[in-house]
């Protein structure tokens, strides 16, 4: 039987491909990192999951116990199993809401701009945008036992002209983003000072 | 007042018209956010499976029950406020039950 195997370099060069459409990239736009929050963020969910679906398992043993018959009568049972399904249904699709809201705050840096996009639950989106050269200050934040452990943290990018102040929440290595923010900024800074020299003469 | 057991089945069926809706409009929501990737399909794979898998369980737990069966909800008494009541049958054996009392 012959195995398909798609590789890994071609999965993210799908995925670059597709978020370059979604931000609507400039010819002379590079895409230099996409940011996700830190998925020990994410293990939360994981941890109410796994006890709702332990929940019914132990309802059913105290049911048992305490009233041995009850399962002997047929509508009581039909709507123990009718219940049982719809709560683990609803469990799942709270668990896939949850994952929504977690993997579609994403981050993209751009060697021109930072695109900020941010998830509340499943009918709300918020997007905003940044030129890199108007950047003023990043700050990095690493607060508490996980975040120390695990380096991740908060980045916050503040500008002086525009009233928009972009906050990276929960990202990995937030030290080394802040570094290569600023990097980045004083690149497209001297890029667009080059330019309106130019322009000027 | 009693109803059909089926009413419940297509109330369980209604649920899973909005859980399959959900579920859609979540995937949608991963496809145009530009985020499909290995592992947003790994999630969207495990409670696709899950939910067949509780759909499948849930039917084969319930596919011996008579769904045209009735359930009764509660008894209707209310009308026995404006029916005349029922005569209370007469016991033989007391006395003073019955139509006829002998004095002597």
């Amino acid at each position: 039987m012959k195995m398909f195997r798609v590789p890994k370099m071609k999965l993210t060069l799908i995925s670059l491909m597709d978020i370059a459409r979604f931000i609507k990239k400039k010819s002379y736009e590079k895409i230099e990192l996409v940011l996700r929050r830190h998925v020990i963020t994410f293990l939360a969910h994981v941890f109410l999951f796994a006890l709702l679906m332990l929940a019914p398992v132990i309802f059913y043993f105290i049911l048992k116990n305490l009233f041995p018959g009850i399962f002997e009568m047929e509508i009581i049972y039909i709507f123990l199993v009718l219940g049982t399904s719809i709560f683990y249904m609803t469990a799942y699709l709270l668990f896939f809401v949850h994952f929504l809201d977690y993997y579609l705050d994403l981050w993209i840096v751009t060697n021109d701009r930072i695109i900020d996009i941010e998830q509340f639950g499943l009918f709300s989106r918020t997007i905003s945008e940044l030129d890199l050269f108007r950047i003023q200050d990043v700050t990095s934040n690493v607060h508490g036992f996980f975040p120390t452990m695990l380096n991740y943290g908060n980045i916050h990018v503040k500008t002086a002209s525009s009233n928009i102040d972009i906050v990276f929440r929960n990202v990995r290595d937030p030290n080394t983003i802040r570094e290569q923010l600023i990097k980045l900024s004083d690149e497209d800074r001297k890029f667009h000072y080059k330019q309106d020299k130019d322009e000027n003469q | 007042m009693s109803i059909p057991l089926y009413s419940f089945l297509f109330a369980y069926i209604l649920f899973l018209i909005f859980f399959v809706i959900f579920y859609i409009l979540i995937v949608y929501h991963i496809h145009i956010s530009a985020s499909y990737t290995i592992f947003s399909f790994f999630i969207t794979f495990f409670v696709g499976t899950c939910a067949i898998l509780t759909f499948y369980f849930t039917w084969h737990l319930l596919s011996d029950v008579d769904w045209k069966k009735r359930v009764v909800l509660f008894e209707n008494n209310s009308m026995t406020l404006f029916e005349k009541p029922a005569p209370i049958p007469l016991d033989e054996n007391v006395p003073g039950t019955q139509d006829e009392v002998n004095f002597n």
